[in-house]
């Protein structure tokens, strides 16, 4: 492993970060080590497929990366990824042919789900979720963050949040449950 | 205050978590950093190449604008009759100097307002 890329491994984020702004490849390439497991995991929260998944995250890696020099504080390089990854999930998710609508009413029927496998993982569950659903619920369990980050994150009314949390959760439970994943 | 989370659901979650292999997608995605810096200079040369083509297609028209911006904006506002002194003051007494001090008062007001 060469010197840089062993001292940058012991190094502090914020120190990393910093030299990253400035234009250092090598501390980039650090940072996406560090983080590309938790980006691709979230990734794969949203998407259900995991290619798809890997290419939003490289996308989004790659906005960072264009971007890093207008990062102010170091110390919140983590949650500044974040949002540059949700917002390009949101925007591949506007581009497709469902878009990005909220309907509280439109979940399907638990037997329409189609589930051609033995089971239905969390994955599959959440991808019967509409998007803004599947975004509040994965933000609120993956990410742990609150009801208030969240509205800030997706631009979602806090009601709305609060509500697409609660029914997303409850909606996987029956769904699981009903496809012997989780005991109800 | 935020409702708890469903605990069933919340184990899901964690359960789901898991390292991913890294090595292809680290080389897949310097190579897409890689395609975008030199996309990103080859397309600066080719603005710099044609600027040029056109320069001297056209008879430098943008060598001659230059000049004549230039003299336009070192003209003195107000002449003192003293040499020197409009020598000392040619900074701040010209339009070039007067742009200056606006630009500097704009980003100072602007450093102010952001906090």
């Amino acid at each position: 492993m060469p010197s840089d890329a062993r001292h940058y491994a012991e190094g502090p984020e914020p120190l990393i970060v910093n030299l990253a702004r400035r234009g250092d490849r090598a501390a980039f390439s650090e940072l996406v080590r560090r983080r590309q497991t938790w980006l691709r995991n979230l990734m794969r929260r949203f998407c259900n497929e995991p290619s798809l998944a890997d290419d939003l995250a490289q996308q989004a890696f790659l906005n960072a990366y264009r971007k890093i020099g207008q990062l102010r504080d170091c110390e919140k390089f983590a949650a500044w990824l974040k949002r540059i990854a949700i917002t390009e999930w949101i925007h591949h998710q506007r581009r497709q042919p469902d878009g990005f609508h909220h309907a509280h009413d439109e979940l399907p029927e638990i037997a329409q789900v189609d589930s051609t496998a033995t089971g239905l993982d969390l994955d599959s569950a959440l991808a019967t979720l509409p998007a803004p659903m599947r975004l509040c619920v994965v933000l609120a369990y993956h990410e742990r963050l609150s009801h208030r980050e969240i509205a800030d994150l997706s631009e979602l009314k806090l009601g709305t949040v609060k509500t697409n949390v609660r029914r997303g959760a409850q909606r996987l439970r029956e769904l699981l449950s009903a496809y012997g994943g989780v005991d109800e | 205050m935020s409702e708890p989370l469903d605990p069933v659901v919340l184990q899901l979650f964690e359960e789901k978590e898991e390292t991913l292999p890294e090595a292809h997608f680290l080389i897949e995605l310097d190579a897409r950093v890689s395609r975008r810096t030199r996309r990103i200079l080859l397309t600066r040369i080719a603005l710099i190449a044609f600027a040029l083509l056109l320069e001297v297609l056209l008879g430098s028209p943008v060598r001659h604008s230059v000049v004549g911006l230039s003299d336009a904006a070192s003209a003195t506002l107000y002449s003192t009759d003293n040499r020197w002194l409009d020598y000392l003051l040619s900074p701040v007494n010209s339009i070039a100097g007067m742009l200056g001090a606006l630009l500097v008062g704009a980003h100072v007001l602007h450093r102010r307002l952001r906090g």
